[in-house]
């Protein structure tokens, strides 16, 4: 496979998994643009049979996401402090989800795109974030309990099972 | 997919909708792969405006200069297929969809100087306009980037520079542009005055009239005056003529400065007494300072203040840092005036915390003598130390009601404890210079009997990702809440466990003290960490003053 065939097929998804970890469309699309631009210059390395290229992109969005992140907030201070613009409005689809990622600490975001997104085993996540499985566990059911703050217990159970 | 992660899909997906990545197989020649920068995604946080325009720089080589077509495609050869600098080809292409928008010229070279970061000349290699989520830029990667030497007349190289950007506005986007791929520039320079954007990774963005390129040789037609009608016309003759007058400036300077310590010895020698001695100080950087009026303060130059400070960023200073001051006599004249011998409830708070230059155990503390009206608190507050310093310097048994007038109390220097490295080196350095930071604010908050504050947050909600959101804390307990998660209203949260919060954070981003009261008033921690059961993220807290005691 070459470079544009993987860009096709996973450009949009790593976008949408970019914007879990940032909660920010422009951010997001900076985010994953910088990992294809890393993917490309390693594509030699990456498309060998044993790599697994979707999972690289992920991890190396992760890795980034937490320096960048950084940057952009200190970015922010420089904003009048606490005025949020309109224009930075968003129009979503389900606010209420939204709310609860936003209540959500990175990790806990991260642990929760690669579970129920990706739909990865639990040891896969660990893989991908560089974190033990304990730790995994850990983040999952700090992340579960912050999403019942928002989300009924009830609803969100069945959404998990 | 599980059910959450089919609406996680359905979110995500809503939220990027008109987002797009572009291929980087497609935007990077390959031989500049490995660049960083190379991809072309830019995003805006915030909103920026970033407002400039693009002159002709007639530079001072001479030459031919051409714009060549290398990596060009398409339209863009078309358009830059004579090969030759017209100036005019160069200057469309960086002029391909200006802003349109009002922006406020510098004035003058030397105020876009001064807004300026980096002063810079280079060359300029290639030429790109991308479009990200609807909005255009304009990328023009450049390099041999060196410093304009207006004092050393060194060139120092920046290597840092390698991108600049702005924001441009095409008409018509959907047509394709003079810049629809990247073109490869040969042998044209510019002349930037710049300052880092954020809106591009490793980004610098012009100033208002900041960029000038030049096609070099004779007949290049500088299009317009600079920015103001006593300046040259170009940068380049502003920047000899500058560098002339800093020359001269500074030998005038170095004259100058010889004889004044010529007359200070003199002075020294005919009162027969030694030198005095020598002390610095602390001054405590607050909202709105700024290097040259801190300067101005203590009749020091900025030049020493950046000296005397090696691990500050010239750039950026934040409130909550201290800068030593150098020049002690200034200082201990300023320092008595308004806290030695009588406290004046109209006179400005004193900003400066004189600390000894040998800070040993031998060094004698400061001396307040007590009028009417003074309580240890305020005396705390005045000098910035905290009420247990008094009370301990001073052998008091109590909080110090008993204060007698006329009283000679002794001010411990702040904060001794707390040992901050001057250049912090390492994480653990920097961890402990934080946690030195909130140990030192949390001595101070209690000092001060701050026993209420409001914490912000930031929360999503359908009409927008972030409404502010306020909660109020007094006595340390949440009394409202303008929220709907009324469980957390009557958390304990003591200003003790508030900077217990705080220590947990990641990054404290800003500690901000009222530049009037002195009252802490900002403590901003990571947003990505979570604090109290990861219930909530602090955004800022403001501090609510207890009311004056009478």
């Amino acid at each position: 496979m070459d470079f544009s065939d993987f860009f096709r097929s996973e450009a949009d998804q790593l976008l949408r998994f970019c914007w879990m970890l940032t909660l920010d469309a422009d951010e997001a699309a900076d985010l994953a643009q910088d990992v294809m631009a890393r993917a490309y210059e390693r594509w030699d390395e990456l498309e060998r049979a044993d790599q697994n290229p979707a999972g690289w992109v992920r991890t190396a969005a992760v890795n980034l996401s937490r320096s960048r992140w950084r940057r952009v907030k200190r970015f922010r201070s420089l904003l009048p402090k606490l005025v949020i613009s309109a224009q930075t409005a968003v129009v979503v689809n389900d606010p209420d989800l939204a709310n609860a990622l936003f209540g959500l600490a990175l990790r806990q975001r991260q642990v929760i795109a690669l579970r129920y997104w990706a739909d990865l085993p639990l040891a896969d996540c660990a893989t991908e974030m560089g974190i033990s499985l304990g730790s995994v566990k850990q983040h999952l059911a700090r992340a579960h309990r912050n999403l019942a703050a928002t989300i009924d217990p009830a609803v969100l159970q069945e959404l998990v099972l | 997919m599980k059910d959450l992660g089919k609406r996680l899909n359905e979110l995500a997906s809503n939220a990027t909708t008109g987002t797009s990545l572009r291929d980087p197989s497609h935007i990077a020649p390959p031989e500049r792969r490995s660049q960083r920068g190379l991809s072309m995604a830019m995003a805006l946080v915030g909103v920026v405006a970033v407002a400039f325009m693009l002159f002709l720089w007639q530079g001072s080589d001479s030459g031919t200069t051409s714009v060549a077509a290398g990596q060009v495609q398409d339209e863009a050869a078309e358009f830059l297929d004579d090969e030759t600098c017209s100036g005019d080809s160069a200057l469309a292409l960086l002029r391909a969809g200006i802003p349109t928008h009002d922006y406020e010229p510098a004035g003058s070279f030397d105020a876009l100087a001064n807004q300026s970061a980096a002063v810079v000349v280079g060359q300029v290699a290639s030429i790109a306009r991308t479009e990200v989520n609807g909005r255009s830029y304009i990328e023009i990667m450049v390099t041999a980037v060196v410093d304009v030497p207006f004092a050393t007349g060194v060139d120092t190289p920046r290597p840092d520079i390698q991108i600049i950007a702005y924001e441009a506005e095409w008409a018509d986007s959907s047509s394709p542009g003079p810049l629809a791929s990247p073109v490869a520039v040969e042998r044209l320079d510019f002349f930037g005055f710049l300052s880092p954007w954020s809106g591009v990774r490793d980004g610098w963005a012009p100033g208002p009239e900041g960029l000038y390129v030049s096609c070099n040789g004779g007949g290049v037609p500088v299009l317009a005056n600079a920015a103001g009608p006593n300046d040259p016309t170009n940068p380049g003759e502003w920047w000899a003529v500058k560098a002339t007058q800093q020359a001269e400036g500074q030998a005038m300077a170095d004259a100058a400065a010889a004889a004044e310590a010529a007359r200070l010895e003199a002075e020294r020698a005919a009162a027969g007494g030694a030198a005095p001695p020598t002390e610095v100080f602390l001054h405590t950087v607050v909202v709105g300072d700024r290097l040259g009026s801190i300067a101005e303060q203590y009749n020091v130059t900025v030049d020493v203040i950046i000296r005397a400070n090696p691990q500050m960023d010239p750039n950026v200073i934040i409130a909550g840092e201290q800068l030593v001051i150098p020049g002690a006599q200034t200082n201990l004249d300023l320092l008595e005036s308004v806290g030695g011998t009588g406290l004046d409830a109209s006179a400005p708070e004193p900003r400066v915390t004189p600390v000894p230059l040998d800070d040993g155990p031998g060094d004698p503390p400061l001396e307040h003598e007590v009028v009417a009206g003074d309580s240890i608190s305020a005396i705390a507050q005045r000098y910035m130390v905290t009420i247990s310093q008094i009370v301990d310097a001073n052998g008091l048994t109590d909080s110090g009601n008993a204060l007698q007038v006329g009283q000679i109390l002794l001010i411990p220097p702040p904060f001794p404890e707390v040992a901050i490295p001057a250049t912090p080196a390492t994480p653990e350095d920097l961890q402990g210079l934080q946690q030195a930071m909130i140990e030192r604010a949390r001595e101070r908050w209690n000092s001060l009997a701050v026993d209420s504050y409001v914490l912000r947050y930031a929360e999503f909600r359908p009409e927008g990702p972030a409404v502010l959101v306020a909660v109020t804390v007094e006595d340390g307990v949440i009394a409202f809440l303008d929220w709907d998660k009324p469980d957390l209203v009557g958390s304990v949260y003591t200003v003790d466990a508030l900077f217990d919060l705080a220590l947990s954070a990641d990054t404290v981003r800003e500690f901000e003290s009222d530049p009037q009261t002195g009252y802490p008033t900002v403590l901003s921690v990571d947003p990505d960490s979570t604090v109290a059961g990861d219930e909530f993220v602090i955004r800022s807290i403001e501090v609510i003053p207890s009311p004056p005691t009478s």
